[in-house]
This record gives structure tokens, C-alpha cells and sequence, in this order.
């Protein structure tokens, strides 16, 4: 595993080749280090999947300072823990990953956000970052270099849409967590307005991978244009619930589905693409290589790499309430289009649930998905009928089959 | 009030993220975020006492109010939803005569429903004072609840 060690206390990690990515870092030049990220091929793992090398280069080529680096540690998408267990488990690896790109792109300070339900993690990681900087691994010339570097832990309050870069950061400045209009993006115009580089935990946790075997090594793992190793949560009616590593492209849905046990129950349906932002699909897809790529040729994407599996007990109409219900509390409520239709989409859905649904009703909730998906100002309205689109699709009968 | 708040604020002095740090150690300290609190935070910090209502109202785990001494949260995300969740919320109103986000009229727990631990391997789940229960059914959700001092 080269993401899943376990490496909970420090002697574990050094024991294992912790921190000497970051050693052989420092030796290179800043350039360099991004250079192998690029050739790595290493996307996102925070969902959106945006090349990582690229992001580097866009605030290492920012004049303004200071530069910051945000781990985003904010995961909220149901069905995702996968960021919970690497923290738990190997988290050494993700701060190493932070201090080396921190290093790359000139930021001195970093900020380790974390959501509120792990608040117990959270303690945690400042326990470790304050040991980091009994060992001279963080603080001031970081191994003896003239490289300086410090983090700090900001513990969110209970907020899913601040998984959102831009709303993480005006969060994090102490304010209401809205999303920016974007562009200007975070790499010119992040924290206090200053160049930002933002990744997920999982995401930098692959840096000291991609630095030990070099980015052309890497770029081999998995598949072509899709490489590295990836962790996947899988939950719902599955016989061993949790996170597995697997590198993308090398397992198909229904391979991991097996990994894990195999189905509780008889096979109905699963979700894919990040919890409620996701979609809902049929046994057509079991057979789906778990690669970025080969979601996107099928019209998905694979998000944060959660699976939940449906067995026969399981009503989609239910589902799609659920996640209607989620929206509609976790829209922040700035524009319109979300703050209106996530309440619109779950009026229309408890209506149907209660077996009052007809044909208009239908209708309505297509009109109102498109509206949102056209006019909301962040993914979050943008993605909130996902699931609802896709089981239109997929489970076309059942769900119309209660529609007068 | 006033002196423990100031300490809290002098603590976050040199964080470069202070707000929500500040509003957490407030919450930690008196179990929910009292209006003389914000007076004062606003003051220390030159911001206006709307202001830093306005930032902290938005987070739903901060408090106005005092509630029960038990925080219990009921997750209903997807995967709890499908693994039973809606069974357990059921017994716990029944049993406890209350709706969730109520206090019981003790004063002992206050329910709510939450959309996401982040524990689905262990579905259903619930945090109570922040440790997580897994694998809950309604009469083990009722067993830890009772064994609440």
C-alpha cells in the first residue's frame, strides 16, 4: 500500500521512509519538484480531479506574497470517509506531502482544515505538528535549509458547502462560508486575497509518492493518463464496509464490490461520484473501470471515490428524498437558483414519496434541475440533481412506475 | 464571563484564523456562545458585534442557547438512511417524548439529526459527546443512551 500504511506515531513512519521524499525535495530545485508532479499525472482526490502538477505551476508563477497552502480535510460528501481513515492512519504522509509542496510553490504558511466531526482527529494532527517542530521537520529551516514553513489547524463548524475551495477560505479568513465567484481562481486570489495553493489530504499524501519514485515511475501505476493510487469508501449492503486502495483504472466497480466481500443481500443498484453530488446506476456499470477517464467517457464522474451499494431493500424514490433533504439544508443559501430549487426539489420529492405524484410533477422537477444546473454559482447547486437525473435513467421504471 | 473570554481571545492572538477558533474555545468553555461572549470578541477583534453573528450563526454546530448536558447527534446521511437510521430517531422521540433538535425536558440530552459523520463503515452511527457509536440498532442506541450518567 502506498497510501494505507500504518503509520500512526512518528518512529513508525521514519521506520518506513517517512520524510525522506522531503529530504531529497529540498535538494531539488522548486521547479523540479513540479515538474514531477506534472509528469506524474497525478490528479485531485478531493473530487473535481484537476492535475496537480498544473495547480503548482499556476501559484509558483504568482509574484504576489505572502503564498499559502490549504490541506482541505473537510470531507462531507455521505458514503466518503476515506480522508478520515488516512488521517487516522498514516497522517504523517500527508503532512509531508504539505511541506514539500509548500516548498515548491514559496509559501511559508499552510492551513490544515478540518470539518467539525472530526474534531477529535483535528486534536491529533496539532499534537503532530507541534512534534514536527520539536524535530525541526516544520518551523524554522526545515532540515537544517533555508526553507521555513508552519502550519495551523482550523477546525470547521459544521458546513458542508466549505469542502468548496473559495468557501473553505473565506471560512478559514472567519466569515460566513460563501463561495467566490470564480475566476479570479484560488492560485491568484485565495486566502486573504493572496496566491493559493488548496488540495485535498489525499491528494498531498500522494506527493511524497510521486518525489520517492519519481513522477515517471509513477505516471506507469494504474493507467495511462489516469495513474496512482486511489482510495475508495465503500458502504451500504456490502459484507466488509471501508476504505481500500486500489491504483486507478486497475479494478472495475464490481472488482472492488468483491474486494470488500461481495454484496449483502441481492445486487440492486450503487452510487458513485461523492455521496449525495453523485450518481445512481444500474448493474450496467459493474463492469466500469475506477478510473477518472473512463467515469468521464460514460458521462460521470468518479468524485471522491465512494461506492455505496443498494441491495433489494433499498427504494430509489427514498434515496432521492434523502438527498433532496441534504441539499436543501446544506445550501448556503447566497444564490437563487440553489437556495430555491433544493427546497422545490424536495417539496416535489415528498409529494411523490406520499404517492400524490403525477406527470406535472415530473416535469416540474426536470425544469427545476436544469434551472439550477444552468444558474447555480458553485457545484453545489450545480450538482444537486445528479442523482436524481441518473436514476431517471437508470431506474426509470421503478420511479415512474408510482406516478399517476 | 468577560475575563475567561479575554483569555480565550488572547490565546487566538497570534493565529492567523482566529474567528472560529475563538468561537470553539467560547462554546468548549460555556457549552454555547452567550451574547456577551460576541460583545466582546467583536471589541478585541475590531469587528462589529453583527459581524461576528453573521459569520458564526452560518456554522450549524455553534449554539445561542444552552442546551442539554448530552450532545447527541443521529447520522441520516445515504448510507445510515438505507442501514436503518430512521428506525432509531423513531425510538429515541418515542422513548424520550421529544422531536429531534428538542432537550429533554431534564435537561440531560439534546437530539439532533446530522447529515454525515464520516463513519459509513460502521452504519448507523451516532456521536454522542463526540464519540462515535457504529453498527447501532434501536435497542443498542437506547442501551448507551441509558447508561448516560
Amino acid at each position: 500500500m502506498l497510501l494505507l500504511k500504518d503509520a500512526r506515531n512518528v518512529e513508525d513512519y521514519l521506520a518506513q521512509g517517512g520524510f525522506k521524499a522531503l529530504r531529497k525535495a529540498l535538494e531539488f530545485g522548486q521547479d523540479e519538484i513540479i515538474k514531477e508532479v506534472e509528469t506524474s499525472g497525478l490528479l485531485g482526490r478531493g473530487g473535481a480531479a484537476f492535475p496537480t502538477g498544473l495547480k503548482m505551476k499556476f501559484v509558483r508563477k504568482e509574484r504576489k506574497t505572502p503564498k499559502y497552502i490549504v490541506a482541505n480535510a473537510d470531507e462531507g460528501e455521505p458514503g466518503t470517509f476515506k480522508d478520515r481513515v488516512l488521517m487516522e492512519r498514516n497522517p504523517y504522509q500527508i503532512l509531508e506531502g504539505m511541506i514539500i509542496s509548500a516548498y515548491a510553490i514559496g509559501a511559508k504558511k499552510g492551513f490544515f482544515y478540518i470539518r467539525y466531526e472530526y474534531k477529535e482527529i483535528a486534536k491529533d494532527i496539532e499534537r503532530k505538528i507541534e512534534e514536527l517542530r520539536r524535530l525541526g521537520i516544520l518551523g524554522p529551516s526545515i532540515y537544517g535549509s533555508k526553507f521555513s514553513f508552519d502550519i495551523e489547524v482550523v477546525l470547521g463548524a459544521g458546513a458542508y458547502v466549505c469542502g468548496e475551495e473559495t468557501a473553505l477560505m473565506e471560512s478559514i479568513e472567519g466569515k460566513r462560508g460563501f463561495p467566490r465567484i470564480k475566476p479570479p481562481y484560488p492560485a491568484q486570489y485565495g486566502l486573504w486575497g493572496k496566491p493559493t495553493l488548496i488540495n485535498n489530504v489525499e491528494t498531498l499524501a500522494n506527493i511524497p509518492v510521486v518525489m520517492s519514485m519519481g513522477g515517471a515511475n509513477y505516471s506507469r501505476l494504474g493507467k495511462e493518463g489516469c495513474s496512482g493510487p486511489k482510495l475508495f469508501s465503500v458502504s451500504g449492503f456490502v459484507k466488509n464496509p471501508g476504505v481500500y486502495e486500489a491504483n486507478l483504472g486497475e479494478k472495475t466497480i464490481g472488482e472492488m464490490i468483491e474486494l470488500t466481500g461481495g454484496v449483502e443481500g441481492e445486487f440492486k443498484g450503487l452510487m458513485i461520484g461523492g455521496g449525495a453530488a453523485g450518481f445512481i446506476l444500474n448493474e450496467e456499470y459493474l463492469d466500469m473501470p475506477l478510473c477518472f477517464k473512463d467515469a468521464k467517457e460514460r458521462g460521470l464522474f468518479l468524485g471522491t471515490g465512494d461506492i455505496i451499494v443498494f441491495n433489494e431493500s433499498v427504494n430509489i424514490w427514498d434515496i432521492l428524498l434523502n438527498i433532496a433533504k441534504f441539499f436543501e439544508h446544506e445550501s448556503c443559501g447566497q444564490c437563487f437558483p440553489c437556495r430555491y430549487g433544493t427546497k422545490r426539489m424536495r417539496e416535489i420529492i415528498e409529494k411523490i414519496v406520499r404517492g400524490e405524484g403525477r406527470k406535472e410533477d415530473i416535469e416540474k422537477l426536470n425544469a427545476t434541475a436544469r434551472a439550477m444546473k444552468i444558474a447555480s454559482l458553485c457545484p453545489l447547486g450545480a450538482s444537486a440533481m445528479l442523482a436524481y437525473e441518473s436514476a431517471m435513467k437508470n431506474f426509470r421504471e421503478e420511479l415512474m412506475g408510482v406516478i399517476q | 464571563m468577560d475575563g475567561k473570554v479575554l483569555e480565550i481571545i488572547e490565546k487566538h492572538r497570534n493565529d492567523d484564523s482566529k474567528l472560529l477558533a475563538i468561537l470553539h474555545d467560547v462554546q468548549n468553555e460555556f457549552g454555547y456562545i452567550p451574547e456577551d461572549a460576541i460583545k466582546t470578541i467583536a471589541k478585541e477583534l475590531g469587528m462589529k458585534k453583527g459581524e461576528v453573528y453573521d459569520a458564526a450563526s452560518f456554522y450549524s454546530f455553534f449554539k445561542f442557547e444552552p442546551e442539554g448536558k448530552h450532545e447527541v447527534m443521529i447520522c441520516d446521511c445515504i448510507v445510515c438512511h438505507i442501514k436503518g437510521s430512521e428506525r432509531i430517531i423513531e425510538r429515541i422521540e418515542k422513548e424520550f417524548g421529544v422531536k429531534m433538535g428538542e432537550t429533554t425536558k431534564d435537561g440531560k440530552f439534546t437530539f439532533k439529526v446530522v447529515e454525515g459523520l464520516g463513519h459509513c463503515e460502521s452504519s448507523p452511527v451516532m456521536m454522542l459527546d463526540g464519540k462515535i457509536y457504529g453498527d447501532l440498532t434501536p435497542e443498542k442506541a437506547m442501551e448507551i443512551l441509558r447508561g448516560c450518567e
